[in-house]
């Protein structure tokens, strides 16, 4: 038997200590996730690469599809590919433009997500990890969350990380992606295997009211920072995009709605021998071309 | 501002909670019922800043009348006139936010006009609240000389753990609490049965109702009529997963005034144990209930009319009731059918006609699952739908290996692909679970029955402790409560 007291206490111990290793983990920022990877590696890039005038940004299919040293050659200006994964969303990337715009004199950006982001919600965690000590900004507003701080402690103090922490070190977890070529290397599994299937799947014709509201802050930071931004979908396999053209369409007509932004109406639809492991990642083998073919279509629009 | 959230577990109520016992330790009685109340403003306000002048506005200006009414000075006809405008601009209040659009798209639909709808957010707890200040005048209307300060008054419209979703208070059960000089000292015991119910209360909502909400979800949502057996899954689950989101509110309520050393009404006894409609009734959102029968059914005459009015009665207040939820013609369904089930009922017992228990059960409980599908539903075509496919009218597939058994021959049936229409893994986890959930809600105790023996002991701490961790580790994606909506 224990006193009403001792149980007040043990209890407040117990969790005490599960918050502050949630929050020192969090501070420490150690990677154990894939998405941890990857913005830690691309802010890496932000700092230690020489002055670039062009970024990439947007997801994996923007990661794997484009080759950033093909990129500038034939653009004939540096450029980088600092692309994240889906799960950081639209407003990862604007994290990510204006972290590169405070080191370097960026002229152009490239957003390049795969179509199915736009009926994404938006990602509060992703902005969130990707904001390291950027102001918060006008984003909140694209989310609808006033309380933005509050999302911070949120993640902050969030246990999870003592569970995924855990699994890291056991192993347990899926094993973290390796960085080659500029970005993650691919699975080598479904398209990449030999299999290749049609997953049959279509893109909604949607775009969140949220990705949209984030892309018209997006667009405002691009006029009042007089940068270039340009918008662009990442490739698609060919059967994926020949089912979904009405859908594609729609959702083009409201990206187009938005100011301070220039869409640029180019799809590539790869055939699905091209593909790599998913319906939006071509394969390492075809990733030049399909630089080459991005690069001359985005060529007229990119100002010198 | 959640219950299910961080922020309010870890930073607003032991801040609040802290700030609150300080005060009072220091005989600052008063500051610490004003901290109170300006916390619960707070934490209303977390969610939507814009509807606060609403609910300052409804307090003061109940208060004031009540005060008015309290007095008991003026001419009872004056005072009946005031009595009926308060419950007017209450009831006015409430329909402009909530039944506004409602009227204006049957309006438009049965008279053919072309009125513009209002668009209006729904002020968050305006159902709760405005309940609570009704029975308030209506209480200082009959019994004139009680009288309440602004600050008692406030807090006890405002006092967070109930405000946003009950459960619904009775002033003279809570504002005498708060001028408790006793409760007004830490008392470990509570706060230990407090963590308890808020860990079980936990445990509901993020472990067992968001499970239950994927498939609910995934078979409300989809447009494709559903097969006989996805029908009923979802139908279950949504079953499961309303019970179990609104008792784990209830419980997490009921423990965050405990820390508090105040204690709130019980909301639910089991009630998908009961064996009849009433029994469900005097089970389910009881506070509710309570408050429909002593501010609308007793006043109406209750049983003391005849036969007729009587049933006439019961429709009506589960009518209202419905309403009450939702401004739809579904919720007006759902009422009208526990109002009818209900008057079904009052006539089955006159008759004294026996029915065996676990029938009886049964009967209860599969009237009250259909009838969620009306709660649940966005649509009438919605709701039809969903009670075809329960039907097996949208086809039946059936598990392959049944094939051979099936004798008859149906054109209806099909063998594999069970669940077509709903994702697997929308409906794997939930499905496993439905047994387990049937099991605990028959014959495990319920949170009042294992508050009332709750002993802070090793075992009782290991639970608490368990029930939390595994709910925070499960709270990574916060979802509301069902009856926010409302």
């Amino acid at each position: 038997m224990i006193t009403p007291k001792q149980f007040t206490f043990v209890f407040l111990g117990f969790m005490g200590i599960i918050l502050i290793i949630s929050m020192a983990l969090y501070l420490l920022d150690i990677p154990y996730t894939s998405n941890d990877v990857i913005r830690q590696y691309q802010m890496q890039k932000i700092q230690a690469s020489a002055p670039v005038n062009i970024i990439i940004v947007g997801d994996s299919s923007a990661g794997l599809g484009i080759d950033a040293g093909e990129f500038s050659k034939i653009i004939g200006q540096p450029t980088l590919n600092l692309a994240l994964t889906g799960s950081f969303g639209i407003a990862g990337s604007y994290n990510v433009m204006r972290h590169a715009v405070a080191k370097h004199p960026v002229k152009t950006v490239i957003f390049m997500h795969t179509l199915t982001t736009w009926k994404t919600p938006f990602s509060t965690q992703g902005f969130l990890e990707s904001l390291d000590k950027l102001p918060i900004g006008d984003m909140q507003n694209a989310y609808k969350r006033k309380n933005a701080y509050a999302d911070i402690l949120q993640a902050a103090l969030n246990p999870q990380e003592i569970l995924w922490y855990i699994q890291h070190l056991r192993g347990s977890s899926a094993p973290l992606p390796v960085i080659g070529d500029d970005y993650f290397v691919q699975h080598d599994d479904q398209f990449s295997n030999g299999k290749k299937t049609d997953p049959g799947i279509f893109i909604a014709p949607r775009v969140e009211r949220s990705n949209r509201a984030a892309l018209t802050v997006i667009g405002t930071y691009c006029t009042s920072h007089a940068i270039q931004c340009l918008i662009v979908h990442g490739p698609i396999l060919s059967l994926v995009y020949d089912r979904s053209r009405p859908a594609i369409k729609r959702i083009e007509e409201r990206i187009q709605q938005v100011t301070g932004v220039v869409f640029v109406p180019f799809v590539s639809s790869v055939p699905i021998e091209y593909m790599g492991d998913t319906v939006e990642h071509v394969a390492p083998a075809y990733k030049k071309e399909m630089t080459r073919r991005y690069a001359e279509t985005l060529k007229p629009y990119i100002k010198n | 501002m959640l219950f299910n959230s961080y922020l309010y577990l870890i930073l607003f109520l032991p801040l609040t909670y802290a700030v609150y016992f300080y005060l009072n330790a220091k005989a600052w009685h008063r500051l610490a019922l004003g901290t109170l109340t300006l916390a619960s403003l707070g934490f209303y306000a977390f969610w939507n800043i814009n509807h606060l002048p609403i609910l300052l506005g409804s307090i003061v200006g109940n208060y004031l009348l009540g005060s008015y009414l309290a007095k008991g000075t003026t001419t009872p006809r004056k005072r009946k006139i005031s009595l009926m405008f308060g419950i007017a601009a209450n009831i006015g209040l409430l329909a402009y936010f909530k039944y506004a659009d409602f009227l204006i798209e049957n309006l438009n639909q049965f008279s053919h006009t072309h009125l513009e709808t209002l668009n209006l957010a729904l002020p968050l707890a305006i159902s709760f609240f405005t309940f609570l200040q009704i029975a308030y005048l209506v209480d200082v209307y009959k019994k004139p000389g009680e009288r309440y300060s602004l600050e008692a008054y406030a807090l006890f419209v405002t006092f967070f753990p109930h405000l946003i979703a009950g459960p619904i208070v009775h002033h003279k059960d809570l504002i005498p609490q708060f001028s408790d000089l006793e409760k007004r000292q830490v008392a470990y015991q509570n706060i230990a049965l407090g963590l308890f119910l808020i860990g079980i209360g936990l445990f509901k909502k993020v472990i067992i109702a968001d499970t239950f909400a994927i498939t609910a979800d995934s078979g409300f949502g989809t447009r494709t009529p559903l097969l006989l057996l996805e029908a009923w899954v979802t139908s279950l689950s949504y079953t499961f997963e309303l019970y179990f989101d609104f008792s784990g509110y209830s419980d997490i309520a009921i423990g965050s005034a405990l820390l508090f050393n105040i204690t709130l009404p019980n909301n639910f006894d089991s009630p998908y144990k009961a064996k009849n409609i009433q029994d469900f009734w005097r089970r389910w959102h009881i506070t509710l209930s309570n408050f429909l029968r002593d501010y609308l059914y007793i006043p109406l005459g209750g049983n003391r009319v005849g036969p007729v009015r009587e049933i006439a009665n019961v429709i009506l207040v589960f009518l209202l009731g419905g309403l009450w939820h939702g401004a739809g013609w579904t919720f007006i369904i759902w009422g009208i059918l526990h109002g009818s089930a209900m008057a079904l009922y009052r006539l089955w017992q006159k008759a004294n006609i026996s029915m065996p228990t676990m029938l009886a059960w049964f009967i209860t409980f599969q009237f009250v699952n259909i009838a969620w599908i009306f709660f649940r539903a966005r649509d009438m075509e919605r709701a039809i739908r969903m009670l075809k496919g329960m039907g097996g009218m949208n086809g039946i597939a059936l598990p392959r290996f049944l094939e051979p058994y099936v004798l008859f021959f149906e054109p209806q049936i099909t063998f594999g692909n069970v669940f077509a229409h709903i994702k697997l893994h929308d409906i794997l986890v939930p499905l496993l679970w439905l047994p387990i959930a049937l099991a605990v809600v028959l014959y495990m105790k319920n949170s009042n029955e294992l508050a009332s023996k709750f002993k802070p002991n090793t075992a009782s701490l290991a639970a608490t402790i368990i029930l939390f961790v595994v709910s925070l580790y499960s709270m990574n994606t916060v979802s509301e409560f069902i009856y926010f909506n409302f």
